[in-house]
């Protein structure tokens, strides 16, 4: 069987129904919200059957949508939602969207000059040893470029934004960890065998603290032995 | 003249992808800025079909490398094509930078998805700072575009920013060309 997914990909909701009143050739002037919906709706359904998932900022923007509709639905007070609510909200939506629309239309024309700037080398300042200067007048600002250009320099191939998403263990998650290690351990064990993983300060300290915990909770006890921490595991029945 | 046009030249090899700006270059030759405007067009001229140019980004002259020349330059490196900026982060910069001083949630309510992450990557990139805090309760934090920004996107200063399209009443025609 031979099938063909197509399913765009949208930098959020309001990148979405810009989309949908282009291509279903709304006026964004006097939107169709029941149009919008539809199609809006469509869209989500489709995401939900190839089961991708959908991020909650384009379930926020619907129920605002949905809101709208079924103020509309209402008859009685129709007049009045009309005038201190519904026309609100559109007109709210649509001056949202227009404005949307202008920077995503100016990121086209600074993608141009970014592109343009990327094929322009300059080679690094020239190395000069300079003499110590005691009026040195900087502010923070001027350090923290300088400590960037420095981590610039020194690893210009890694990239950076990977190393700010780096997971970050917690202590919770530390302390499951360690639970699991330590029974395989044998009862008595040193502190390395539970460190031997860590690879930066942060990790470190963080196993130091889940030590402390397991301490705390007398899952362990440790004793010193000629100047070494020696841990005991505890047994359970 | 012509020593002064040499000196210039000189120091903006050494300074490189620094560059260096117009106060400090008057600074070191002693020389007011009219003067020294008038040789930097000078050599701005005299480097245009070479394979180094001159250029100003964020007040700052340096020479790079003539684009024209890129495809040969990137040979050099065997690194391939470069990641270019993807979209989100372009239009995150673009609010920032027609809208500063910008909080957070203002640039959220605009592009109507959470861009806690991106801030922190383009802080990380150096393209966005903190310009202080903004005097409404909860003193959020408000954003601004770099030097770095400008020098990014080939622009001397903000006045340079292509100019934000308007959206009137009535112009739909020409809104999804």
């Amino acid at each position: 069987m031979n099938f063909k997914v197509e399913i765009e990909k949208f930098d959020g909701p309001l990148d979405l129904m810009l989309h949908l009143i282009k291509n279903h050739k709304l006026d964004i002037f006097d939107l169709d919200i029941k149009v919008l919906i539809e199609q809006y709706l469509k869209y989500l359904s489709n995401l939900k059957e190839l089961k991708l998932e959908i991020e909650s900022e384009y379930l926020l923007e619907l129920s605002t949508l949905i809101e709208y509709k079924s103020k509309k639905l209402l008859p009685n007070n129709k007049e009045e939602i009309e005038e201190d609510y519904g026309i609100d909200l559109k007109e709210r939506l649509v001056k949202r969207l227009l404005e949307y629309q202008k920077f995503k239309d100016v990121s086209e024309n600074l993608r141009q000059l970014y592109d343009l700037r990327r094929q322009e080398y300059a080679k690094f300042v020239s190395s000069i040893e300079i003499e110590e200067n005691n009026d040195f007048n900087a502010d923070v600002y001027d350090l923290y470029k300088a400590m960037n250009r420095i981590l610039k320099r020194n690893d210009v191939k890694t990239v950076l934004s990977e190393r700010v998403a780096e997971k970050e263990v917690s202590i919770e998650e530390r302390i499951s960890y360690l639970y699991q290690k330590i029974e395989k351990l044998p009862s008595k064990f040193r502190l390395n065998s539970l460190i031997e993983d860590c690879k930066d300060k942060t990790s470190f300290v963080v196993t130091f603290l889940a030590i402390l915990d397991l301490i705390k909770a007398q899952y362990i006890v440790f004793e010193l032995v000629d100047e070494e921490v020696i841990f005991n595991r505890r047994e359970y029945e | 003249m012509n020593n002064y046009t040499s000196i210039i030249e000189s120091l903006l090899y050494v300074v490189g992808e620094e560059g260096i700006s117009l106060n400090e270059i008057s600074r070191i030759i002693e020389k007011d800025n009219d003067f020294i405007l008038n040789i930097i067009e000078n050599l701005k001229t005299k480097y245009q079909d070479s394979g180094i140019n001159l250029v100003e980004y964020a007040h700052n002259y340096k020479f790079v490398t003539n684009i024209v020349n890129s495809n040969y330059v990137e040979k050099l490196f065997n690194s391939g094509i470069k990641n270019s900026l993807s979209q989100s982060a372009l239009e995150t910069l673009a609010i920032i930078a027609y809208k500063q001083p910008i909080t957070r949630m203002e640039i959220e309510e605009l592009r109507g998805v959470s861009c806690e992450m991106m801030l922190r990557k383009l802080m990380h990139k150096n393209m966005i700072k903190e310009l202080g805090r903004s005097n409404e309760a909860g003193r959020a934090i408000l954003y601004g575009i770099t030097d770095e920004f400008l020098d990014k996107f080939k622009l001397v200063d903000i006045d340079e920013l292509p100019k934000l399209p308007s959206y009137e009443n009535n112009q739909e025609e020409s809104l999804f060309d």
